[in-house]
């Protein structure tokens, strides 16, 4: 794979689209670097799907612009792209087999025994029809025609959502494997947390159709601090970027925006797990995500 | 591409073929059986004439009542109907179920460009629904056509205007309803929606044909008043030169459903969440 590393996998710039009057994405900005996996973390309708589908080309949006590895994305990006769409959609009426074929007539870089190889870990029977396969066989299936395309950007929209933990955990074997092996970029999307947690090493928080966190994962981490005491002692915060508050009760915890070392005081603090970060910004999202807690 | 169009498309032709074959069929042995009957009644009926002549004049040269009249008036249906429902058959699933699926997804992110994908479907569907029309259109031209001019009956003499007696016409008929609907479904991504719009555009199609044709008669006569012997022909068309206009329009209107078409495939996903 001849990809240059200084180029963004995915740039992602200024991009705004409308269904109606429903905007699914709002001058959302943002790059996923070559290599690596990229979690895309966001509640329902947070604009996950119309993100990747602008990515993928099907999807032309209104405003900005999405480039994939460096050019436009048009017919000539197509064959550098894998994408699995959320409901895994292949032709029900072929077969395994069938589908396969297909993936080598319409891929000039399809890799045969890749996909074979492939099918056979996932115990998919090749002469059984698509539309027979329980939900998670299609998904496989699916990664399988994406992988075998020999893709430089796999993009997945929650992949992971119809599996069992065994072949959660066999899918994320593979994609790590290709990622390691061919320097892979892969971009998956998720509103389940738990799902991205050790696979991802870079992460991009979308919220109201905006990208409100993206970096990699440990600067990230290391940037955030957990606060827990009293709710009063975490209205003090003053001037602390605070992402979110959530009180129980007397008591509060605050995710805040740090970099610095731990604050001296009576509050208790951490630093964030991947999964309390993410939650906090995904409960935070909203017009008006960072707020500046005064003093009651 | 075309093994995949293909694929996708085999039940539909399967479905165009058979009622394609079973309509010449019917045709073929229906204008047989009437030729027996007008020759047991000492009749003669005069092969199809473009202008019309030999038209049925009640109790002199109409076709003998009973299974001969049923039968011509079961050809006419036939002439009628089977364009359209052709067109209907190859036309609606084309890519309305395709989106209704979502396979589009699959298919558009593969390694060939989306317009090679909208114009291999379109080919083979429009190719296919050429084919079983012209079948069906042949052979009613040449063995029926002249029997059911003279039917005694004014609603199945008025649906010679929706076939008018023509191969080119009936031909072009299916090929562009097959083209609309292919690109209703494209836009609308519903195949019942797409099948009742179609259905209804028809009698519209059929309107547009007719004007659309005299227009370019017309224009054709203005463009040739250089030349007498062009620009009279032109000036008195006889049936089947008016439907070869009409034919013609529908070309012209096929074209631009297919430019449509590749707008729609340019820009379709803009409308969807």
């Amino acid at each position: 794979m001849s990809t240059d590393r200084t180029v963004p996998a995915l740039d992602v710039a200024g991009v705004s689209h409308s269904f109606g009057r429903r905007r699914a994405l709002y001058d959302c900005s943002f790059t996923v670097p070559v290599g690596g996996v990229t979690a895309l973390i966001g509640r329902n309708g947070a604009g996950k799907s119309t993100l990747l589908r602008a990515a993928s080309g099907l999807l032309r949006p209104d405003g900005g612009e999405v480039r994939v590895l460096g050019e436009p994305v048009g017919d000539r990006s197509l064959p550098r792209i894998g994408y699995v769409a959320q409901q895994a959609p292949l032709y029900p009426m072929l077969t395994v087999a069938q589908t396969l074929a297909l993936g080598r007539r319409l891929n000039p870089r399809w890799d045969a025994g890749y996909a074979q190889h492939l099918t056979d870990d996932a115990a998919l029977p090749s002469t059984a029809r698509v539309g027979t396969l329980a939900p998670g066989h299609r998904s496989r299936l699916a990664l399988v025609m994406a992988l075998a395309k020999r893709p430089e950007l796999l993009l997945l929209d929650e992949p992971l959502a119809s599996l069992d933990p065994v072949a959660r955990t066999e899918v994320i074997g593979t994609l790590m494997a290709d990622v390691a092996e061919r320097g892979t970029t892969v971009l998956l999307s998720s509103h389940v947390v738990a799902d991205i947690d050790g696979v991802c090493d870079h992460v991009v928080v979308l919220a109201e159709g905006r990208a409100c966190l993206v970096g990699e994962v440990e600067p990230v981490l290391a940037g955030h601090l957990v606060a827990v005491g009293a709710g009063f002692e975490i209205s003090t915060l003053d001037g602390a970027e605070v992402i979110e508050v959530r009180t129980a009760g007397r008591d509060a915890i605050a995710l805040v925006r740090s970099a610095g070392p731990v604050p001296a005081g009576d509050l208790a603090w951490h630093r964030p797990t991947l999964e309390e970060l993410l939650l906090g910004y995904l409960r935070a999202a909203g017009p008006e995500l960072k707020r500046e807690v005064s003093a009651a | 591409m075309n093994w995949l169009a293909l694929r996708l498309l085999r039940p539909y032709l399967i479905v165009a073929a058979v009622l394609s074959a079973a309509s010449t069929a019917f045709v073929l042995l229906g204008a047989r059986a009437i030729g027996r009957q007008v020759d047991a009644h000492g009749m003669v009926v005069d092969d199809y004439a473009p202008d019309r002549t030999g038209l049925c004049e009640t109790g002199l040269s109409c076709l003998p009542a009973g299974t001969a009249t049923d039968l011509g008036q079961a050809i006419v249906l036939i002439a009628a109907f089977v364009p359209l429902l052709i067109g209907l058959i190859l036309g609606v699933p084309l890519f309305a179920r395709e989106r209704e699926e979502s396979t589009d997804a699959f298919v558009l992110t593969q390694s060939i460009p989306p317009m090679r994908w909208l114009s291999t479907k379109l080919f083979w569907a429009l190719s296919a629904g050429a084919v079983c029309t012209a079948a069906v259109a042949v052979s009613f031209r040449r063995a029926a056509a002249g029997y059911t001019l003279v039917l005694d009956d004014v609603g199945y003499t008025l649906l010679g205007e929706v076939h008018k007696y023509n191969v080119t016409f009936m031909v072009m008929q299916a090929v562009f309803i097959t083209a609309l609907a292919g690109v209703l479904g494209l836009a609308g991504g519903r195949t019942l929606r797409t099948l009742i719009l179609s259905v209804l555009a028809w009698p519209v199609v059929l309107v547009v044909a007719q004007i659309g044709g005299l227009l370019l008669a017309m224009v054709a006569f203005l463009l040739s008043s250089w030349s007498d012997s062009l620009s009279s022909m032109l000036g008195t068309l006889d049936g089947d030169e008016t439907a070869t206009f009409a034919a013609l329009a529908l070309a012209v209107c096929t074209v631009v459903a297919v430019l449509i078409g590749r707008r729609t495939v340019a820009g379709s996903a803009r409308r969807r969440p």
